[in-house]
Parts: C-alpha cells; structure tokens; sequence
C-alpha cells in the first residue's frame, strides 16, 4: 500500500480539510494525463477528473476505501472516460488500445546514448523534404497545432496532414526520440 | 506508392482526433490486420501521441482553474472547503484567463506505471540572478528576512529577543537546547558567487553551495528525527546520534543518516540530484516515501553516488572519485566529461554571472577540466582553446557567440 496514501487518508477520516488540497496536487494532473491515454481532448480530461474529484469528497468516498486512493481515482477516471468515448460513439480499436497503454507504462529512455541519438536524428529530419521538414519542425519543435503550421505556410490542414505524415513515416525509427524533443 | 503510405497516417491522424469516418476507419482496421509491421507502425504512433498529449498538457494546464473549478461546484452544495478559502478568494479575480506554460511542469513519466511529476518554482534562482538581492539572508518563522553580511559578527535572536545562534562572517553557529518541544525553522539562503555554512544545534555543520536554499530546525527535538530541507548544493557533516535519524530532504530525494559526511546537490534547474558518500554509511530513497531497506531503498558505502533525474523513476548507484564532487569546498571547480550546457551552470553559480550562450552547438560539446581561479574570463578562455568562440561580459552578463 501507498505510504502517501494511507497518510492522506487518515488525515480525510479526521476531518483534515488540508488533505483535500493535498490530494488534488499530487493526482490531478497525473489523472488528466491518464484521461488522455484514452480520449483526445485535453477539455473532455479535465471535466472528467473534476466530476470525480468532486464526488470522491462530496460522497466522502474516501471511509470507503481503506487508504487506497490511488487506484480507486485510476480506474474511476478510466471507466468514466470510455464511457464518454462510448457515448460520443466515436471509432475505438479498443484491444490495440489496450496494447498501447501497456507498453506506455515501460517507456523509458537511455540517457547515455541520447546525446548520440538527438544527433542522428537532428540529421535525419535535415534529409527530410524541405515542405515536410518545415512542417515537422514546426508541430514537433515549436509545438503548432495543424491549423497553425496550415496558416503560417499558408497551405491546407489536408496539406500539413500529408507533409507531417511523410515526415513520421520517414522518422518512425525515432519516434521515442521525437517524444523526448518534446519535452526539452 | 508513397502517397499510400502518406495516405495511411493520414488515417491515423483521423483516427486520433476522432474525425475518422466509419469508411476509413474499416479501412485502417484491415491495413492494421494485414500483417505485424503494419499494426507495429500504427502502435508506434498512437504511443507516441499518447506521451505527447501528456507533455503538452503538463504544461499548458492551469491548475488553480482546475481547483478553483472542483472548489467552485463543492460550494454550489453548501459543502465548503474551509482551509481553500483564502487562497482561492485571491485567485478568483485572475480567471478566467488560461495563461499558457504558466507552470514550468515537467511531466516526469509514465514509468513503471508510478506518477509522478515536478513543479520547477524557479523562484529561487532567478532571485539570485539580481544583482541587488545578492546577499545571503536568513529567514526566521515568522517570515522576517534579515540580511548576513559577510563582514559582521551578530546575535540571533528569537521572537523573545533569546539569542538562539551566533553570526560571525560567513558561518553561523546554533546553540544547544535541550528544552524546546516545539520545532520552528530558519532558512538560509545563499546567492551566486557565494558560500555559507551552518552549525546546527547538534553541532552538525553543513557547508552551503553557491545558489542554495537551507531550511532546518533552530533546535531539534530529542526523540524526534533531524530533518532538513535542502534545495542546491551543501556538505554535510552530521554529529553522530543512533537514535535521532538525521534526514535530508529534496524534491526527488532523501538521504537518512545516524552521523557522517556526505555531499548532496539538488539543484532546481538541473536535472540530477545526486548524493555522494565520503564518510560512514547512508540510506537514500525517494523524497515523499519512508526509507525501507526492505523494499529496495538503498545504503550506500563510501565512494559511492546515488541519483535520480527528473526523467527517471529508479535510484541509480555508482562508484565515484568523491574529490570531484566536494572540490567546491575549496573553491576548485571540477568538470568531468560534461557537457557546456551544464558548465554553464555551474559558472553562473559559482561567479555569480548570466551566461547567455547564443552558440547552440557549443551547449553539447563536453569538457573535462578542473579550475581552481578566481575570474570567470580565464576559464572562458581555456576553453575556447579547445573549442574556439566569442564572448563578451558586460556587468553580470557573459554573451557566447560562435
């Protein structure tokens, strides 16, 4: 059991409002980020963790759970998120989805040979076509979102769609690479 | 053939966003079944947007929004969090502007299926970086903020005027008290260029690194455990006491010890926080946690390093020269195969200096070096020796062009 946890819930049980607070700064981003593995909008996530934040303390869930917040909050946040999905009926590979979430928890990178990596992988987009190149950069680099990358280029999102695709397709060996660029 | 190719991520970018249509979605379902490579790129590609998606949401989140929001619908009911009141009272007023990358959050990682994450203030450093704030000041429970100048020797005092510790040039003793029962804290803050160090009640000195905050009991408790918060760099040379376990704490990690010495540096800016045994025994674990031998948390023997970095969940254990991380108590500076980027940092905290490198490449180029001078300009010039730039110091400010 979750040391933290089981502190956090003692101090709910006697009535410690500061735990509330408490509770909300260590899990409510990681919930939200949780949310996102299944559904795509950053909105939809966080209504979803509010909702159950809200109704953790308002039904006092908390006496029910015998110190174990963490994966209560989890699975909540999961089940209400597909349940949304479902609602919206929207098109959801569910097992590959399954598949993906499992490796996600075994991400990791090697730090010694980053340096190297990043290397070959700034050359690797330097070959890309200029067009998809200037597009990649602008949505992996700079962070734009199509709509953006269309209007600065003055192209259609179609056009930024197909340019970004070339690109990932070319780079897909670097792809946990790319994933790290965004973080720095 | 390409354009296939091109066409299939397109599907996928679709699928993403939950515009696909039934049509296409059937489509990429039998492009996915066709064979393992196949489903291997699409995989490949929702991981990485998954992990994405985190990161950018990480950042752009406005979590007193998020709170003000749950704490908002709780009132609706009549339910009312009493302790949250004042804080969002102040808030309100700043909504409902959602100001993008206003939390420098990093999101540490979906390992291990652990969360967790860091909240970099960078309050601190950027105070130091103020010319005018570049004095070492020492905060008291009460939050008054009195400044140490180097040159005098003064009585601290407490709230009733009791003299509690001696000030006398860059160091800082406490006296012996056995009676208190109840902890309050000073806290030590260190700018650039300089150092400072502290002897505890129980006599335990530690030697504060450029750049440092230090948070500790005026008087420990007996029967209680030695705790203190450390954010940047420090020395550590703790009286032995079998019963009253001496604690160090920083964001990512902690080490618990009965009596030896120790190096520790957790700067906020930087990635690693690290510990390196000199002296005696240690136990390291990870900062919010209680330390467990049984579950894995480990000790250290002298000579030996322990880190965690923000993008890792594992504490990582290695046999170190230990000289190399304690140069800095005589002033020496000590580079092994590192990289600019982090010299950089180091030479800011040290000489009390902005480095605004405009070469990029440089930032990836690695040194090793050791420095025992006094100005910064003779270490820039050793090192354009081997890797050769401009450079330019104005006031605090050194720009680095190629």
């Amino acid at each position: 059991m979750n040391s933290r946890d089981l502190l956090l819930s003692t101090k709910l049980k006697n009535g410690d409002t500061s735990a509330y607070k408490e509770l909300f700064d260590i899990y409510y981003m990681p919930l939200c980020i949780y949310s996102l593995k299944f559904n795509d909008s950053f909105q939809q996530s966080e209504d979803i963790v509010q909702e159950i934040f809200v109704k953790f303390w308002k039904e006092k869930l908390y006496l029910r759970l015998n110190g174990v917040i963490g994966p209560y909050l989890f699975k909540a946040v999961k089940n209400n998120t597909l349940m949304q999905l479902r609602k919206e009926s929207k098109y959801i590979f569910e097992e590959i989805e399954e598949e993906v979430l499992k490796v996600l928890d075994d991400e990791s990178i090697d730090m010694l040979t980053l340096e190297e990596d990043k290397k070959k992988l700034f050359k690797e987009v330097e070959g890309l076509p200029t067009k998809s190149k200037e597009v990649f950069k602008a949505i992996v680099l700079d962070g734009l979102k199509y709509k953006e990358v269309a209007e600065q280029f003055d192209i259609s999102i179609n056009t930024v769609k197909t340019h970004y695709s070339r690109a990932l397709k070319q780079l897909r060996k670097s792809l946990k690479l790319i994933v790290f660029l965004l973080l720095i | 053939m390409e354009d296939k190719n091109t066409y299939i991520y397109q599907l996928f970018l679709n699928y993403i966003s939950g515009e696909i249509t039934k049509k296409d979605s059937l489509k990429l379902r039998n492009w996915i079944a066709l064979n393992s490579a196949n489903k291997k790129e699409f995989t490949d590609y929702l991981r990485l947007h998954k992990i994405a998606q985190g990161i950018r949401f990480s950042e752009n989140f406005d979590k007193e929004d998020a709170w003000e929001n749950i704490v908002g619908k709780l009132e609706d009911d009549g339910k009312f969090l009493s302790q949250g009141k004042k804080e969002d009272a102040k808030v309100r007023t700043l909504r409902p502007l959602r100001n993008l990358l206003k939390y420098a959050a990093i999101f540490i990682g979906v390992l291990g299926g652990a969360y967790f994450y860091l909240e970099i203030s960078g309050k601190l450093s950027s105070d130091f970086k103020t010319s005018e704030e570049n004095k070492i000041t020492l905060q008291s429970n009460d939050g008054e903020i009195k400044v140490l100048l180097e040159k005098n020797s003064q009585h601290i005092l407490n709230q009733k005027g009791e003299v509690i510790g001696t000030q006398s040039g860059n160091e800082i003793r406490y006296a012996a008290n056995s009676s208190s029962e109840k902890l309050r804290y000073n806290q030590l803050s260190v700018p650039y260029g300089k150092t400072f160090s502290v002897f505890l009640s129980d006599s335990s000195e530690v030697v504060l690194n450029s750049g440092t905050t230090f948070k500790y009991p005026v008087n420990f408790i007996k029967g209680t455990s030695r705790k203190v918060y450390l954010d940047g760099e420090a020395y550590f040379k703790v009286t032995k006491n079998k019963t009253d376990a001496f604690i160090v704490e920083t964001t990512l990690l902690s080490t618990k010890v009965f009596g030896t010495e120790f190096n520790m540096s957790s700067y906020s800016n930087e990635v690693k926080t690290t510990v390196v045994l000199v002296e005696g025994s240690v136990g390291v674990f990870k900062s919010g946690t209680i330390f467990d031998s049984d579950n894995g948390d480990p000790y250290l023997s002298p000579g030996q390093l322990a880190s965690v970095d923000k993008s890792q969940n594992s504490i990582k254990i290695e046999n170190v020269d230990t000289y190399v991380y304690t140069a800095w108590l005589n002033g020496v500076l000590f580079i092994r195969n590192e990289p600019f980027l982090k010299i950089a940092k180091k030479l800011e905290r040290k000489y009390n200096v902005i480095i605004d490198n405009q070469y990029e490449a440089l930032n990836n180029e690695m040194f090793t070096a050791k420095f025992d001078v006094e100005n910064v300009s003779s270490i820039l010039d050793a090192f354009k020796k081997i890797h050769p730039f401009n450079y330019e110091i104005t006031n605090h400010r050194i720009t680095i062009t190629p």
